[in-house]
């Protein structure tokens, strides 16, 4: 239960998890460091105190050959009283196992005076060094040190380790503060680290909570200001929701856009279906009001269709077909597409320099942009005027004009032409869906490009589309 | 014999008003209303050209017409769909259908494309003279007259005329026009075709007792 409860906790939050498997690592890494410094001492000290032991028992084995045990005994009661002679343990112990001589520190010595050594020492090797417990005392340990006299007894000297235990206890207890002072210092700091690096990805994630809660699509990661990799995803992020935000209303505008412009067609093929209804004496007129209907849903699809274009171009989901071709040749195709009609009206359309003139777009789009404005300006040129349109390139754009000789744009008007739906003649008395400078314009800007309006001096309309001769990133 | 045509769509009303208008061409009309009927008609009866909708139930069209072409089978497939987008047409040609068309469409233009796909199917050489009433047009010398005069014709008009006189007797409407003169694949927002087949009525037809308008659907040429 608790463990699962763990887990969980741990599971849900990076920041705890990497702080946990820092602290974990961090301890190990530690008692690694920390217990073999404190095996290395230990080692030392055993050894100074051996050596320590080696020397005494040098110095009484000389005594001893040169004056029997007498000579040791002496010696002790000459030093007796120094604190590291005071200390030891000294005897003398035959062939057979018997004790011949005895020196043992009175604080040894429990009640009963006589010291409970274990005969096995007899069959030892001399200058072997160990450790025996005394079974009087469970706590203390002694270091040993033994030497084969010429009459071979076995002198043996002990020291308890005390002072030993005395220095390690508090290495021993320092070691383990400081070690786990220094796991849980790792262990917080590393949770600390790791919270701070994955703020940005918890405020990622509470923004797509709070978008997909609310649906409130305006909302961004915000108060990250960071260059490196998880600045960079909060970045891409945010683009990401601006992206998406972007499509959504103008799909939406799209939409609705849509269903406002169907309504007036929609009403009229109600409204000419219902007449051939009633007209069921008059054939000729209920086939007038069929046609009438027919027409109004070409109208309508065409409607759609554009509509759906435009937002495609828009949106950036218009798959252009990119080659490169000359300009010349599109501009003389749409000249000779409108020459009928433009001859019909008395409107001359002249193709100016602009041969040798390439770009790298979408023909058939490109086509439609330059068709579009060319049908524009012989809608709104007078009889006896002129269209002209010329191509030239500079600095690597390509500059498309289409002039007229109309009425010219009135310049609070320049910046609405290009909405949809939007006409110039509020009587609509020219014919014609009203989206034409909307495509337009989205064909242009789809192409890395844009299209202007201006009035020429000499009166008209100029419109100039400049594009990109490279095809921009495209090519 | 009977040209016999298999119409594959699931819309009833589109389905009797396309099987109808067939008839009433001549044509003799089968109708499956998913791809798996109209895979089992296909396997047992000899078709001329099928008419398939996109979006089926079950079997869906470009799959129904890949399982045809996998099985041996070149029947010409002209393809209905609701979407315009040039992707689906391209989609469409590729699983080995021959030409495409967007709904809603003109039934004269449907009637006009199945007629070039059973055309291309038989390699039917094509008449250098083509006639109606007293309008006569010569592919190989280019000539055209009308009650016998020789009337000198501008390109696009002689191609215009040419192309009503191919489907003689049955409407071709202005994008088949556009399509096929000026081969625009978008509409141009102008009124580009009437202006073009008023000066064509002016040189060959100045009584309109040949080329008829037919308000809402495009032009015909009577025989």
């Amino acid at each position: 239960m608790s463990l699962k409860l763990r887990s969980s906790w741990l599971g849900r939050s990076l920041a705890l998890r990497l702080g946990f498997w820092h602290g974990a690592l961090s301890a190990i890494g530690a008692a690694i460091v920390l217990v073999a410094i404190y095996i290395l001492l230990a080692r030392a000290l055993d050894v100074r105190e051996r050596e320590a032991l080696e020397i005494r028992a040098a110095e009484y084995a000389d005594a001893f050959e040169n004056g029997g045990i007498a000579a040791v005994r002496a010696l002790l009661e000459r030093e007796q009283q120094q604190p590291h002679v005071r200390s030891l343990m000294v005897r003398i112990v035959g062939p057979g196992g018997d004790v011949t001589f005895a020196k043992v520190p009175d604080d040894w010595i429990g009640e009963d005076s006589q010291v409970m050594v274990p005969d096995r020492w007899g069959a030892l090797q001399a200058q072997r060094v160990q450790t025996v417990r005394i079974p009087r005392d469970e706590q203390r340990d002694l270091a040993v040190v033994s030497r084969r006299l010429s009459d071979g007894a076995l002198l043996q000297i002990a020291r308890s380790t005390d002072n030993r235990a005395v220095l390690l206890a508090p290495l021993r207890r320092t070691m383990w503060l400081a070690g786990s002072a220094a796991v849980l210092l790792s262990a917080g700091g590393g949770a600390w680290l790791a919270w701070r690096a994955t703020k940005p990805v918890r405020a990622v994630a509470a923004t797509a909570h709070r978008i997909v809660a609310t649906g409130d699509l305006s909302a961004r990661v915000e108060g990250i200001q960071r260059n490196d990799e998880v600045g960079d995803l909060v970045r891409q992020f945010n683009t990401l929701l601006e992206r998406n935000g972007n499509l959504l209303r103008a799909m939406r505008e799209a939409l609705d856009n849509v269903a406002h412009d169907l309504r007036t067609p929609l009403t009229r093929l109600r409204a000419g279906a219902e007449m051939a209804l009633q007209q069921a004496d008059n054939p000729a007129g209920s086939r007038e009001a069929l046609a009438d209907c027919i027409e109004e849903t070409d109208r309508i699809q065409r409607l759609l269709e554009t509509l759906l274009d435009i937002s495609a171009a828009e949106n950036g989901v218009l798959k252009l077909e990119r080659e490169r071709f000359d300009v010349g040749g599109l501009l003389q195709s749409v000249a000779e597409l409108y020459s009928m009609v433009a001859e019909e009206k008395s409107v001359a359309i002249e193709v100016g320099p602009g041969t040798g003139v390439s770009v790298a777009a979408d023909p058939t789009r490109l086509r439609q942009v330059v068709a579009n404005l060319v049908d524009n300006a012989v809608k709104y040129t007078p009889s006896g005027g002129k269209v002209a349109l010329a191509a030239e390139s500079r600095e690597g754009r390509l500059y498309l004009t289409v002039r007229d000789t109309g009425p010219g744009i009135p310049a609070e008007e320049q910046a609405k032409i290009w909405e949809r739906l939007y006409r110039g003649d509020h009587s609509r008395s020219q014919r014609g869906l009203g989206l034409g400078l909307a495509m337009v314009k989205a064909l242009v800007e789809a192409h890395g490009g844009r299209v202007t309006v201006a009035n020429q001096p000499s009166g008209g309309a100029v419109f100039t589309v400049e594009l990109p001769v490279a095809g921009d990133r495209f090519l | 014999m009977d040209v016999r045509i298999l119409v594959v769509e699931d819309d009833l009303k589109i389905a009797s008003f396309v099987a109808s208008g067939l008839r009433q061409h001549g044509f003799a009309v089968d109708r499956a209303s998913d791809g798996d009927e109209a895979l089992a008609l296909v396997e047992t009866t000899p078709f001329d050209a099928a008419v398939v909708d996109v979006m089926l139930p079950r079997l869906d069209g470009l799959s129904l017409v890949k399982r045809v072409r996998a099985a041996g089978n070149a029947l010409p497939v002209l393809f209905l769909s609701a979407r315009s987008s040039v992707d689906d047409r391209i989609s469409g040609l590729q699983v080995g259908g021959d030409d495409y068309l967007t709904k809603p469409f003109a039934f004269s233009e449907l009637l006009a494309r199945i007629q070039a796909l059973i055309r291309r199917a038989s390699r039917t050489p094509e008449a250098t003279r083509l006639v109606a009433g007293d309008i006569e047009l010569d592919l190989a010398t280019r000539e055209v007259r009308s009650g016998g005069q020789l009337i000198e014709l501008q390109p696009r008009e002689f191609t215009l005329l040419a192309f009503l006189l191919r489907h003689v007797g049955r409407p071709v409407t202005k994008t088949m026009i556009l399509e096929h003169i000026w081969d625009y694949s978008f509409d141009p927002q102008t009124n580009v075709v009437d202006v073009l087949v008023h000066r064509l009525r002016a040189k060959v037809d100045p009584d309109h007792r040949r080329i008829e308008t037919i308000r809402g659907v495009g032009y015909v040429i009577k025989a």
